[in-house]
């Protein structure tokens, strides 16, 4: 039932971005980005500190000029729309929420400042409250919840005028990790009932991941990739954003015309015809390997000698040197459940099939 | 950018509204137009007054006068003299309040930050009171000139020290102790140096004060003991020497703004950001008892002293005591163009005048000096003028500045001047509450549908009307004090205040008249501290005012 007594409100409009550039005096804070999110999509936005992801949402709020491009939202273009009448939802990581009012006066704002009259908003708090799993809080004092309900505060808050989109920004930042985990669950199932499309900016790629239906990297004020969470982990294009998402494994390898790989004089295997790989070939290739995709394995083909070994909730986290002439480029990390410790000798087995070319990226490195 | 950025979130662009820009330029103007017309150009027309009327000669001329020297020479040493004995006796109260923990320390600290807004002609009687029931050998007018500065004063130390003080890091001295220091050895080589700068602060604060020291110099400094500020009232109305005034009110004006100045350079140079503070010490034991103990009993003396024999003298009747004194307040007698109860009803009322002026363009100046931009910058430097600047120049300004439809001789030019000093007490209390406001609680409230009218409305005026009325409350109280402005300005029954009423019955021979004074003061003395301690008591968290 979330939601659905005003379903009929909601208008879940899609986003438009078109070159938007964002120009702080001299530095160019946004640089030509452009981004469509469908109606009900969830969008995550990811980067480094200074990349501009929250430059992004507060252009697409209002609370920034654009130096040039369009936003548009249900295929209305806002330039010139003040923020106040762009039917937008806004959550922050400090929450911002209203010190001065209880917890139903910060949730009823948005609903008293559009004229909707007290009952309707009585019943439309109360849905609310009952939506993020704060029934009957209503007459709290905002200053007296802890970090968690603040946040539930802040999302019923945004929530509660039915915006066409959704803005949250670090919205789960200031959390402690178990809540985090617990409220980007809860945040993920609400967003699909209600079918809201939102733009997620957070610098957790992990948080990114686990809500958002498509992921976008920023990069110094540019767009470097969006993609689905699984797609953009299996293929992440750059180096750039391999680093960014955590990929250990970033090799420059040898491909020959038959496919055969091999890095730093150590042969790794062969690749198909038609693999991304081969076609990137022939001659040294910048490549990606997931973790993921190597495993202890006796009959692996490849040896390598462990350097670190980190224990991480069930599983060793596992540094390794390949055999091989070039000490600077055999490193190698995977993932076991059984125990090895330094100075081991490990057959490895590597899936050379979720092998992916590197572009050169033409951005910073992080 | 960073404008059009403040703006944008304040909603004026790009989609501001021509009405929302046209309010913001009018909340600008307000305050601009009043401070323009009775401060900025009050000021300038006392050194066009002083060069225009004697010539640059003729200032010199003045300057050089030995009786000018000697007043010049009294003023500056009575105010180091004041400003010294302040710190001094300020610094164990100050020690006290910032590090011990006890009952009744909030009753402490209110007994001895609350004298700041007295009248000065009030504590001037209070303390000339006591000196005579004491009846101390030595000079009673210098010994009590002094004894009021530092009763004033005491708050200025309290506040600046002690707010410093609860903000070091003890640990520190601790270190000290165990690295084989004595206490007082680790107080001498590290408080006392992590003090210093701000006992720098609260002495040239302090020397300000006493420096432009002006009812208190009347009541008590008898014929002999002038001051800059009393010659300037001197020259200007018992012998209507405009010029001579003028000469010396711009010699004031620039020696009080260079001292100004310092001050706040010096502060600002040595504003050290708070550090972890350290949660204050239990009294236990025998040594920090007897140590609290002199301490209570220094703050009685100084400032109970003087308040509980001023109410003892007012209820003095011949060799009686009754409540004759007060009785008579009601009373026409030949010294006062009106009773002393109608002249208090005149203070009441230019009370509630200047309160209402002065939260007004207080709001308005606020609103545009939190706004950022140059005139924001200006404003605030402008509107905290008079807090430096003394009441006698700018009453003396008014007289000789304030020339155009003879607005001097109007009854409205008291309120207006006392709305002008009360200004700083309002911008102390709203600008901080307004820059307080989450700025993320704004972006908030835009993005759900809030106008930047609606914002203001909903947001800013919620959390900022509290520490409005707190500013209001402290402009009434001075208003209700002030003595300096009004000196040049109350003339005749319809602006006649309580204040001016106090000191003609004490500048008058009788013990009659002396028990009327006194008995005013106790009833003006009563209102002005319930107000302040009313203010201080609902003060909103985080917004200091005094």
């Amino acid at each position: 039932m979330a939601g659905d007594g005003h379903g009929a409100e909601r208008t879940a409009a899609g986003l438009g971005l078109e070159a938007v550039s964002v120009r702080y005096g001299e530095t160019l804070v946004l640089d030509g980005i452009d981004l469509d999110v469908a109606p009900g999509e969830v969008v995550g936005v990811v980067g480094p500190s200074g990349s501009g992801k929250s430059t992004l949402l507060r252009a697409v709020a209002g609370l920034e000029p654009l130096a040039s491009g369009r936003v548009s939202l249900g295929g209305r273009d806002l330039a010139g729309v003040p923020t106040h009448r762009r039917g937008l939802g806004l959550m922050f990581q400090d929450h911002g929420l209203f010190t001065h009012l209880d917890v139903e006066g910060n949730v009823g704002y948005g609903l008293r400042v559009g004229g909707r009259p007290d009952l309707d908003r009585a019943a439309r708090v109360a849905e609310l409250l009952d939506l993020v799993g704060l029934t009957g809080m209503g007459e709290r004092a905002v200053d007296r919840l802890s970090g968690g309900e603040a946040q539930r505060v802040a999302l019923a808050r945004a929530l509660a005028p039915a915006p066409g989109l959704l803005m949250l920004d670090e919205p789960l930042g200031s959390l402690d990790r178990a809540l985090r985990e617990e409220l980007t669950v809860e945040l993920r199932r609400l967003l699909g009932e209600l079918g809201q499309t939102a733009l997620h900016v957070t610098h957790d790629q992990g948080e990114a991941f686990a809500l958002a239906d498509r992921v976008a990297v920023l990069s110094a004020g540019r767009l470097v990739a969006v993609d689905r969470p699984a797609d953009l982990w299996a293929d992440p294009g750059t180096a750039f954003v391999a680093r960014f998402l955590g990929h250990p494994n970033l090799w420059t390898v040898e491909v020959d015309g038959e496919g055969v790989v091999s890095l730093a004089g150590t042969r790794l295997g062969r690749v198909a015809a038609g693999h991304p790989v081969r076609r990137a070939g022939p001659g040294a290739v910048d490549v990606v390997l997931p973790a993921t995709a190597i495993d202890v394995d006796a009959a692996g083909a490849v040896e390598a000698v462990v350097d670190e070994v980190l224990f991480d909730r069930g599983r060793y986290r596992v540094s390794g040197s390949l055999e091989g002439d070039e000490p600077s480029a055999r490193s190698v990390e995977f993932d076991t459940v059984t125990g090895v410790a330094t100075g081991d000798r490990c057959p490895l087995r590597l899936d050379l099939d979720r092998l992916r070319p590197l572009r050169p990226g033409g951005t910073s490195t992080p | 950018m960073g404008r059009d950025r403040a703006a944008l979130i304040a909603g004026a662009a790009p989609g501001g509204s021509v009405g929302d820009r046209a309010a913001r330029g009018l909340a600008a103007a307000v305050p601009v137009l009043f401070l323009g017309a009775l401060v900025v150009w009050p000021l300038v027309a006392v050194f066009d007054r002083s060069f225009d009327g004697v010539g640059l000669g003729a200032v010199g001329d003045v300057l050089g006068r030995s009786s000018v020297r000697s007043v010049l020479w009294f003023t500056v040493w009575q105010a180091a003299l004041s400003a010294g004995l302040t710190v001094v006796i300020g610094l164990p109260i100050a020690h006290v309040l910032a590090r011990y923990q006890f009952r009744g320390r909030a009753a402490l600290r209110a007994l001895v930050i609350v004298p700041f807004v007295l009248p000065t002609v009030v504590v001037a009687a209070a303390v000339g009171a006591a000196f005579d029931r004491v009846g101390l050998g030595f000079d009673r007018s210098l010994g009590a000139v002094l004894a009021a500065h530092v009763f004033f004063n005491l708050a200025v130390v309290v506040r600046v020290v002690g707010g410093f003080w609860a903000g070091l890091d003890r640990r520190q001295v601790e270190a000290a102790m165990i690295l084989g220091d004595s206490p007082s050895r680790a107080w001498w080589t590290i408080t006392l140096r992590q003090l210093s700068p701000v006992l720098s602060g609260a002495f040239l604060l302090t020397f300000l004060f006493s420096f432009t020291s002006f009812g208190v110099i009347r009541v008590l400094g008898g014929l002999r003991r002038a001051t800059v500020e009393t010659e300037i009232h001197r020259y200007a109305i018992a012998r209507q020497q405009f010029d001579v005034a003028a000469v010396l009110a711009a010699l004031q004006i620039v020696i009080v703004l260079v001292l100004a100045v310092a001050t706040a350079r010096f502060q600002r140079r040595h504003a050290l950001a708070r550090r972890r503070s350290s949660p204050p010490l239990p009294v236990v034991g025998p040594v920090r008892r007897l140590h609290l103990a002199a301490v209570v009993g220094l703050v009685l003396v100084v400032i109970g002293g003087p308040v509980v024999v001023l109410v003892e003298q007012s209820l003095r009747v011949g060799d009686r005591y009754g409540l004759d004194n007060y009785a008579a307040l009601g009373e026409r007698i030949d010294l006062l163009p009106l009773s002393a109860v109608a002249a208090l009803g005149n203070s009441l009322v230019f009370a509630a005048g200047a309160a209402v002026v002065a939260s007004l363009v207080g709001l308005a100046a606020a609103v545009t000096i939190t706004g950022g931009g140059r005139v924001g910058r200006l404003l605030e430097a402008v509107a905290l003028l008079p807090l430096g600047v003394s009441a006698v120049t700018l009453g003396f300004g008014y007289l000789v500045g304030l020339t155009v439809f003879d607005l001097r001789r109007s009854v409205l030019l008291v309120p207006l001047a006392h709305a002008v000093i009360g200004l700083p007490f309002v911008l102390a209390s709203v600008v901080p509450a307004l820059r307080s406001v989450d700025p993320r609680a704004r972006e908030a409230a835009a993005t759900l549908g809030a106008s930047p009218s609606a914002v203001r409305r909903t947001v800013d005026w919620p959390l900022t009307r509290r520490a409005l009325a707190t500013g209001a409350g402290f402009a009434a109280a001075v208003s209700i004090g002030e003595f300096g402005a009004t000196s040049f300005l109350g003339r005749g029954e319809a602006s006649f205040t309580a204040p001016l009423a106090i000191f003609r019955l004490l500048s008058n021979p009788g013990e009659t008249l002396r028990g009327q004074a006194l008995a005013l003061s106790v009833v003006v003395g009563v209102v002005v501290a319930v107000v302040a301690a009313a203010m201080e008591w609902r003060r909103q968290p985080g917004v200091t005012v005094l």
